[in-house]
């Protein structure tokens, strides 16, 4: 007999291997419909499995950054409106200065002027004390800590100028090994101040900070005062050479002014840098691991066709032999 | 010469008969056409000696027929493809097994689209340090660190469970049922399940001792049958269907005896058969003859047998530097697959009677008293399997892990200053300071008492910060405070007396966190990416040789059951003829009967 023969058991094997083989298609099909993910095991796709790894890593790593962003922002935000406020009570400070030089005030308005002065430090350092949620930020990294107290305390009785924070720098995180100084050194320009002055002289830096915190901008008003009411061994005729100190307070102001608005245009940049970069990614991630919806309903619709056919023509051959032709 | 009258009567009784047990045949074969290890007998019919009338060929010299004989019933054997299904039979099943327990590896992982995982959550775990670097002081910076132990605790314990879930809780000692639901140990109760002695009664041992148990017995009663002139078939049949079934469990070579019965070599060992001919071998009252399974090692005796040899074959295999997976090729069927995923022993075990090799980590079956502590005892598999090389990359990525926390690279340059209650300044009282960063205590330990277990499996928080994330971590907690750092001959100013307070960067957990943080997409990423892609490969490497396999399986099915299966549709022609071929010869007896009559009718008037 040449004739290959065609047991029921063979196609029962075939019947049911056929079947199982369409309707894992149909399982795999469905699972990338009903998820939108293509990738639904590793081993649907090991490549592009670590790649969405790495991608969904990177992306939230952005995520990171562009919360460091928008919280550094509002942090120098913070920090640039109190300077601009310090700069403008600091140049008022200066005109009166500037008029109590000319000599052709009397000493009661010139101690008028003074009081004024006063108010100018007490503002200065209230402006210095700005919080940001919850944080001074211009304590350095004790951002706990009030940097000027404007009340007496213990060790300040006479309510002066002492500076309680540190100088350390606070930097935020904005891209991989890239970081930004979100905190500005506002010490480095208002120094300390006693009421005995503590302003450096003409000869000792000329408003330059000293290692004690003589010659920033508080020690220069405090003298100012001193020199404009007579007191503490202060006399008007300093007042040209505070006026000169004052200059280079306010210089130092400017350039640290500068160095936040330098910062918010770096942190500006890093926010659209990390946007594009994270659309990228993302883009990047939809191709790797999404289901393309259109073709994987098309292919869903026709494997369920091959299936049903399976089917129906299973049922049709299965009882179909010759039994059903022989008639007794 | 006379012819006897009944002659013709007799040849047709033949065709009747002959008829009638062909279609007992059929009848045989269409009821069977299901059954497994049946092959479509057919009716051996020959025909009748003739009865031979002598003399010249002019004086009627002829040959008259006599009829047909039915010879014997035979079967459609067809060795060759026997073995050929076998041998697919055992890769196949090689292949599912392979496959299952890998899938099962790949969903202990956790799926990355749904948000579960160790991607998942070293992503949290980075985040957790960023914010600890934009808030390094106060309340917030201390919900930000107890943040990050807790984060980094998650993550430590998704490494332990993923551990556990590929080799249990103590993958050292494959016999203790606390594996059972992991992988490793699945595998290992497979393993044991299979290979098992008898216990208790004589035929209920493992899958492999019952299946040689019964082949031997089968050779046996087929050899007597024979013997005795009997037809076999059914028991044939029979040790058909018992073979197939061993094929699944590894690779089987058979070899027919004269005596009809068949030398059965399995799982790759050559050296000795799992089942030799009964004719000459001797028998015991528990197992039939030329049962070679054998025994293990107890305290008292070696292991013999079949088992002796398939243990001294890990041994041979080791010296010959045989990967998990080749040898187990050479096992092949489930045995062979389980090897794979296990891996295999081949130094003698410490306090064994015997030098033999072993399955995994010592996962030879017990046969000793429960109480018998001599062996064997667990050693590590010396030749990793595909669970003990995914363990071992997971492994690395908990690794790369604890390194990378445990060293950030920070140097910090800052000033110290002055004692607190100093009010002399000193000749420098802001001195420039610098080092590098040490953390305080590592961050993340290996609960451990050897350096050689598994650092997935041990990966921890300290228990120092887990401690006081519980009680309330201060700022700064993470930080070495025995960091030294020079200045102007004054080494290490945390104890100098001029120094008691100093501040700088370090000051802070702003560097240290910062520095964590930048770890998002480093190592540890990297390697889990690269760990994800072994698994997904070998998962879809295993399901394509699956598919393969199960392709191929189904189409040498189908050429053993087209030469040896029952075609019912050809069943059903045969029938017609037989039925025909049984009317026909009743016919020729009607008509003889009718002949005799008139015969009668004319004589005996």
């Amino acid at each position: 007999m040449s004739t290959q023969r065609i047991t029921s058991q063979m196609v029962d094997n075939t019947t049911v291997s056929t079947i199982d083989y369409d309707l894992k298609q149909l399982e795999s099909t469905q699972a990338q419909l009903s998820t939108g993910f293509k990738i639904n095991e590793p081993s649907d796709d090991p490549v592009g499995a670590a790649l969405s790894i790495s991608l969904n890593g990177q992306i939230s790593a952005y995520t990171a950054y562009g919360q460091n962003v928008s919280q550094g922002t509002a942090w120098t935000d913070t920090s640039s409106q109190a300077l601009q406020s310090i700069e403008q009570v600091a140049e008022s400070a200066r005109e009166l200065t500037v008029e109590g030089a000319n000599g052709t005030m009397s000493q009661s308005d010139l101690n008028d002027a003074a009081q004024t002065v006063l108010s100018y430090i007490s503002q200065i350092k209230q402006t210095a004390d700005t919080q940001y949620d919850g944080s001074y930020v211009f304590s350095g990294s004790d951002v706990e800590t009030q940097p000027y107290s404007t009340t007496a305390t213990a060790a300040d009785a006479a309510g002066e100028d002492t500076f309680s924070g540190n100088t350390d720098a606070i930097s935020y995180a904005i891209g991989p090994s890239t970081q930004v100084q979100v905190s500005a050194n506002l010490y480095s320009v208002l120094g300390k101040g006693t009421t005995t002055g503590l302003a450096a002289s003409t000869s000792n830096g000329g408003g330059a900070l000293q290692s004690d915190g003589s010659g920033g901008m508080l020690a220069t008003l405090r003298t100012i005062y001193n020199d404009l009411t007579g007191t503490n061994g202060g006399s008007q005729s300093d007042l040209g050479n505070q006026l000169t100190n004052l200059d280079t307070n306010l210089s130092s102001l400017e350039s640290l002014q500068a160095q936040v608005g330098a910062t918010q245009d770096q942190l500006q940049l890093a926010s659209s840098r990390i946007t594009n970069l994270t659309t990228t990614d993302q883009t990047e991630l939809g191709n790797v691991e999404d289901t393309d919806m259109a073709m994987a309903t098309t292919t869903f619709s026709s494997q369920q066709a091959s299936y049903q056919a399976a089917l129906q023509s299973t049922a049709d051959i299965i009882q179909t032999s010759l039994l059903n032709f022989l008639q007794s | 010469m006379y012819i006897s009258s009944y002659l013709s009567l007799d040849t047709a009784l033949s065709g009747v008969e002959a008829a009638q047990e062909e279609m007992d045949t059929t009848g045989q074969n269409i009821s069977n056409a299901d059954t497994a290890g049946y092959e479509e007998q057919t009716v051996n019919t020959t025909e009748s000696t003739s009865l031979s009338i002598s003399g010249s060929a002019a004086n009627g010299a002829m040959q008259l027929g006599e009829g047909v004989t039915a010879s014997g019933i035979s079967n459609s054997s067809d060795p060759y493809l026997d073995a050929a299904w076998r041998q697919v039979n055992a890769s196949s099943t090689a292949a599912t097994t392979t496959q299952g327990y890998l899938t099962q590896i790949q969903n202990a992982l956790g799926s990355s689209s749904s948000g579960t995982g160790i991607n998942t959550e070293l992503a949290t775990f980075w985040s957790a340090w960023n914010t600890l670097a934009d808030n390094p002081t106060g309340a917030a910076a201390a919900a930000a660190q107890e943040a990050v132990v807790s984060a980094g605790q998650t993550l430590a314990q998704s490494f332990n469970s993923i551990s556990q879930e590929i080799n249990g809780s103590d993958p050292l000692n494959p016999q203790d049922p606390a594996n059972s639901p992991s992988v490793l140990g699945q595998v290992n109760d497979e393993y044991q399940a299979i290979m098992a002695g008898p216990t208790g009664g004589a035929a209920s041992g493992g899958t492999l001792y019952n299946d040689a148990y019964q082949i031997a017995s089968l050779n046996q009663a087929i050899v007597q049958a024979q013997g005795s002139g009997q037809s076999a078939n059914s028991l044939i049949d029979q040790r058909n269907s018992a073979l197939d079934n061993l094929s699944s469990l590894g690779n089987v070579q058979t070899q027919t005896n004269t005596d009809g019965s068949v030398t059965v070599y399995f799982g790759g060992v050559s050296s000795t058969a799992l089942i030799s001919d009964p004719t000459g071998a001797t028998s015991s009252s528990t197992v039939p003859a030329g049962d070679n399974f054998g025994s293990y090692a107890t305290s008292s005796a070696v292991a013999t047998g079949w088992v002796a040899a398939f243990q001294s074959q890990y041994v041979t295999a080791g010296a010959a530097g045989k990967t998990a997976a080749q040898l187990g090729a050479s096992v092949g069927g489930q045995l062979g697959a389980l090897i794979g995923l296990a891996g295999y022993s081949y130094a003698a075990a410490s306090g064994s009677t015997a030098a033999s090799g072993s399955f995994g980590n010592i996962g030879e079956p017990e046969t000793g008293s429960s109480g018998d502590t001599t062996y064997p005892d667990p050693v590590a598999a010396s030749v990793l399997g595909t669970i003990g090389t995914a363990s071992a990359s997971l492994d690395s990525v908990a690794t790369a892990l604890i390194n990378e926390v445990n060293n950030p690279t920070v140097d910090y340059s800052g000033t110290a200053t002055e004692t607190a209650t100093g009010t002399t300044p000193q000749s420098n009282t802001t001195p420039a300071v610098s080092g590098a960063i040490s953390l305080l205590a590592d961050f993340f330990v290996t609960n451990s008492s050897t350096t050689s277990d598994s650092a997935a499996a041990n990966i921890s928080v300290s228990s120092s910060l887990l401690a006081a994330a519980s009680a309330g971590i201060t700022p700064g907690q993470f930080t070495s405070s025995t960091t030294t750092a020079t200045d102007g001959g004054v080494s290490n100013l945390q104890t100098s007396t001029l120094y008691t307070s100093y501040a700088g960067n370090y000051s802070s957990d702003n560097d240290v966190a910062l520095d964590e943080s930048n770890n998002s997409g480093g190592s540890a990423d990297n390697a889990y990416a690269a760990f994800v892609q072994q698994i997904g490969s070998l998962v879809q490497g295993a399901n394509a040789t699956q598919s393969t396999q199960s392709a191929l399986a189904t189409q040498v099915t189908n050429q053993r059951q087209s030469a040896e299966g029952v075609d019912l549709s050809q069943e059903m022609a045969n029938l017609i003829t037989e039925q025909q071929s049984y009317q026909a010869s009743a016919k020729v007896m009607n008509a003889f009967s009718t002949v005799m009559d008139s015969l009668m009718t004319v004589v005996g008037q």
